[in-house]
């Protein structure tokens, strides 16, 4: 139960830091609030953990900590220095329209509730952030922002793993954990090469190859 | 679990090799000893579980001894020692051409080539559906730097594209595989959840079925989208066609294969929770979609690496009709005959690109006059590609559609024929413009080429599976997949 007690506001609390990352364009401060939730869904995992008593699943909660909480923010920042981007321009949909839009799916998804009794109340909140993560990755441009975007829906799905009755496996989580930092390496380098190669890191400017 | 350790020493030493030998052409000489070696490695290993098709499969820390495991192992390997061996003289043409790649650049290459072979074996062998989403995501990770290769501004518009989605994509399928283990919480049984394949199909029919229904729909859309069904399978024509021959005939012979064998297995714990229909539904219109669009697109292409990314597609969408109506013997022989022709095809679109120059259909012409042997050599695997006898691809949709029919699904049946009719049509004039036609400026140049013993050997074995195949044959296909 007491789990429970904690797990719930806390989910709550960062579905509103994803909504939040919707209504902002300065790319900094998106940075800054994907930091601040990655943090606080690492602190939470590594609680679980202690409650739990499994020591894997509290090095999982530090790593995401420590990896994706702080030094993916701090290699995301650089890349976006380097390429010198601050804010996002031409988003394809307004941000007052997006948090509308977000706003109601939200809504509706919980007054709806689908699979009561079948899914811990922390579900609700895992799906929205999933959800806002892809909202904020088709609704961006600049190739730095999908990333975010990327990861934000991450953290959605690791909410989601944690707050389980039994949380999965953490051997699972810290393979996940690995591969997604991995893609993130992976994708910052490929903008940089964006940025070299074009001029900009508009990606739906990257209309080559079709057909 | 030693067949599964097997696996992994002699691609972790041509990684090694890639990182510390900076000559170009001793490293690939190594690697394609090394990887026939791997592949005469894995038939060991691996084929007393191919021959043992009776009884529970063997499952040993999360991953499955059976002979679904078995076969894709081995033939990974077989495609994957096919591809290695022509990048010997692959790289041998690139190194004579302007864009000379440097130590590092082909270094970088086989590292990553080994890493994403092991990442293949991850996921076909998996029995653990964490396991498997971790070697899907890794087969992604480790194929994109592939696909950027090139170093030009499309191929790194091709890897982008590959890297965002599909690691979308399979995050949603990651979504999916928490929803299974979620649904299998409730299970006395399971004690506080499970994520292996064995335990899930066996325990199916106690579980939630609307937390099982949803996750298969996530599942699907993850791994729909690595294997390239419509509608998310636009990365796949580019990546395809970007990434260099040896990396393309991987990612269609190999590579499609492994997200296919992952809807393969979910399908299977889907049908023990009673939830046949379901499969049915999704998967059916999807693969339908997939041939009919492919097939529609073949029509106009102007380039010969995407012709054949459109055909890879095509026949996915083929297998995943093959998934959706449950017939295993469809799937392999399907499986099969693609993964070999297709990796030919694409190794020797690679060596036609090098001598002309060029991957434009329109500027390749006149090839019977050039080179007889290899224009032969061209039409007979677009033939085996399109599914004519007497090749081995003619006998696998025949048994798809057969299983089609028997399950009446006519309209699927209509669909796919006509697709696959103008999916032959367009093969067939896109290469009577290549072979046949008048000797232009470039191919006047061309000197006559020995064909390649590797390409001619891939095209041989679809020959002998077409010619092969009796009712026996096919029913022990079927027993491959059970």
């Amino acid at each position: 139960m007491s789990i429970s007690l904690t797990t719930e506001p806390v989910s709550a609390l960062l579905a509103i830091l994803a909504l939040w990352m919707i209504g902002v364009t300065q790319y900094h401060t998106t940075v800054v609030l994907f930091g601040i939730q990655t943090t606080i869904v690492g602190a939470l995992a590594a609680w679980i953990g202690w409650e739990h008593k499994e020591p894997m699943l509290i090095g999982v909660g530090a790593a995401v900590i420590l990896l994706k909480g702080i030094g993916a923010p701090l290699y995301l920042s650089y890349a976006a220095r380097k390429i010198g981007c601050r804010r996002e321009r031409g988003l394809a949909i307004a941000p007052p329209i997006q948090l509308f839009v977000a706003g109601a799916a939200i809504a509706l998804l919980a007054l709806s509730h689908p699979f009561r009794g079948e899914l811990p109340t922390t579900a609700m909140p895992s799906i929205d952030i999933l959800f806002l993560g892809m909202l904020f990755m088709v609704t961006r441009r600049l190739a730095v922002s999908q990333i975010i975007g990327f990861l934000v829906l991450e953290n959605g799905i690791f909410l989601f793993t944690v707050t389980l009755t039994h949380p999965m496996p953490a051997l699972i989580d810290m393979g996940v954990l690995m591969d997604v930092l991995a893609g993130t390496m992976l994708a910052g380098m490929l903008a940089f090469r964006i940025n070299n190669a074009f001029e900009h890191i508009d990606v739906a400017q990257l209309t080559e190859l079709h057909g | 679990m030693i067949p599964f350790i097997g696996l992994f020493p002699i691609p972790l030493i041509i990684a090694l090799c890639a990182l510390l030998i900076n000559r170009q052409l001793v490293l690939a000489r190594i690697t394609a000893v090394l990887s026939c070696l791997q592949t005469a490695v894995s038939i060991w290993l691996w084929l007393p579980f191919l021959r043992a098709s009776t009884g529970h499969p063997i499952v040993h820390h999360g991953f499955r001894f059976d002979c679904t495991s078995a076969f894709f192992v081995i033939l990974t390997s077989v495609v994957t020692a096919a591809a290695m061996s022509q990048a010997v003289s692959y790289f041998a043409k690139e190194l004579e051409s302007e864009h000379k790649p440097g130590g590092r650049q082909v270094g970088q290459f086989y590292f990553f080539t080994a890493m994403f072979l092991l990442s293949m074996y991850v996921v076909v062998t998996a029995d653990n559906l964490g396991f498997l989403w971790i070697g899907m995501e890794a087969t992604t990770l480790f194929s994109a730097p592939l696909v950027y290769y090139h170093r030009t501004s499309t191929s790194l518009e091709a890897t982008w594209k590959y890297l965002i989605v599909c690691s979308v994509g399979i995050a949603l399928g990651f979504f999916g595989t928490a929803l299974f283990y979620a649904a299998s919480e409730h299970d006395v049984a399971l004690r506080g959840g499970s994520l292996s394949i064995e335990k899930l199909s066996e325990h199916a029919a106690h579980l939630p079925i609307g937390l099982l229904r949803l996750g298969y729909v996530f599942i699907l859309l993850g791994y729909g989208a690595k294997a390239g069904l419509f509608p998310i399978h636009s990365w796949l024509p580019d990546a395809h066609s970007e990434a260099p021959a040896p990396t393309s005939a991987m990612m269609s012979g190999a590579l499609l294969n492994c997200a296919l064998v992952a809807l393969w297995r979910v399908g299977g714990i889907m049908e023990m929770a009673g939830q046949r229909p379901l499969v049915l539904i999704t998967l059916l219109p999807l693969g339908v979609l997939t041939v009919v669009t492919a097939a529609l697109f073949l029509i106009k292409q102007h380039d010969l690496k995407r012709m054949l990314a459109y055909s890879s597609m095509e026949n996915v969408g083929l297998m995943a009709v093959a998934i959706a109506l449950g017939s295993p013997a469809g799937f392999a022989l399907q499986a099969l005959n693609h993964s070999l022709v297709k990796a030919a095809l694409f190794l020797l679109a690679g060596s036609i690109l090098q001598q002309y120059g060029t991957k434009k259909l329109d500027d390749i012409k006149g090839m019977l006059a050039a080179q007889p042997a290899q224009a032969l050599l061209l039409f007979a695997l677009l033939v085996a590609v399109a599914g004519t006898p007497p090749f081995g691809g003619f006998l696998s949709e025949w048994q798809i559609l057969t299983v089609a029919a028997d399950q009446r699904q006519i309209s699927t049946v209509i669909a796919i024929v006509a697709a696959l009719a103008i999916a032959f049509i367009a093969l067939s004039i896109h290469a009577a413009a290549m072979i046949l036609g008048p000797l232009d400026k470039v191919s006047k140049t061309l000197t006559a080429v020995r064909p390649s013993a590797t390409v001619t050997l891939l095209l041989a074995a679809s020959l002998v599976l077409g010619i092969m195949l009796t009712p026996a044959v096919v029913a022990a296909a079927g027993e491959l997949t059970r």
